[in-house]
């Protein structure tokens, strides 16, 4: 990977971030970067394999080094070119490796390229770019996703219930203490 | 023993509400950004936000695939069913679009009913 750029701009984007996930309170952590990013978008969906002709074996490396290189070269300048712009949208592009530290030891490499772009409407749209290769062939995969805004009566109806269903318990095991209490 | 069974059910309550708001937050994002993943709205049907959004689509994925072409011509690679069947994925995704499931759900169904998860998309 030594063909990266080296200005201001692109230079955080040529190492990726390490990010460990799925550590070990697995109930407080998330399994995979997937989870929890809104509606999956099935028609926007890039997945393909592709294999390489058999004299090329040696060249699997190069091309998935460049893979990562040209999209995340394209994508930043893509967003660049937009900073001009009157209208108030946000995208931010990050270069993410991804340790599952449950299967650390036995895993392949998980790379992936984050886009998001938030709206002028607050919408949130996160597209998230991968390249995979095995034995002779390379995978592309890429998956978008919406979320929506924060549903703030949601929110307040389930704490609301949240809180009257711990004071009914803890009500009732005063209620059955009392009665023990009293030698019923 | 009664203790441990009537706190049961709130807290196994408590981590359906809150549990997803952790993950969100050890996974880096802030607090308002973890709680609208637990708590999203429904996507709305605005069509002014549903062209924002297949304007940056449209844009991003074509990109990617000429991105990935790119990267196979620098190495000397040149495979015409891949550039053939990129083309072809390019093309798709200019004319795809994407339906958002807004009827059906009542208030209460929107408030308790699934999140927006892969399953019910």
């Amino acid at each position: 990977m030594s063909n990266y750029p080296t200005s201001a701009t692109e230079s955080s984007l040529s190492k990726p971030i390490r990010q460990p996930i799925n550590r070990f309170p697995s109930l407080f952590d998330k399994e995979h970067p997937e989870e929890l990013l809104g509606r999956w978008l099935k028609y926007q969906v890039i997945s393909f394999n592709q294999q390489l002709p058999e004299n090329s074996q040696d060249k699997i490396q190069p091309i998935y080094n460049d893979l990562y290189y040209c999209t995340i070269k394209r994508v930043n300048s893509w967003i660049e070119d937009q900073k001009n712009t009157r209208i108030n949208e946000t995208t931010i592009l990050k270069y993410i490796a991804y340790l599952d530290q449950k299967y650390q030891l036995v895993d392949r490499e998980r790379h992936y390229i984050l886009v998001r772009r938030i709206t002028v409407r607050q919408t949130e749209i996160v597209s998230l770019c991968r390249f995979h290769k095995s034995n002779d062939s390379l995978y592309i995969g890429v998956d978008s996703f919406v979320l929506g805004k924060l549903q703030w009566i949601s929110l307040i109806l389930h704490n609301l219930l949240l809180l009257f269903l711990f004071q009914g318990s803890i009500s009732i095991i005063g209620f059955i203490t009392l009665m023990v209490l009293w030698g019923f | 023993m009664s203790l441990i069974i009537f706190l049961y059910i709130p807290l196994i309550y408590a981590y359906w509400i809150w549990g997803d708001v952790v993950k969100g937050m050890r996974q880096g994002d802030n607090f308002l950004r973890a709680l609208r993943q637990r708590f999203p709205k429904r996507i709305s049907d605005n069509s002014f936000d549903i062209d924002d959004t297949l304007i940056f689509l449209k844009q991003l994925l074509p990109l990617i695939t000429s991105a990935t072409k790119q990267a196979f011509e620098k190495n000397d690679l040149q495979i015409k069913e891949l550039e053939d069947y990129l083309d072809e994925i390019s093309k798709n995704i200019q004319q795809q679009s994407f339906s958002i499931n807004t009827g059906g759900g009542s208030i209460i169904g929107a408030i308790f009913g699934g999140r927006d998860n892969k399953i019910s998309s």
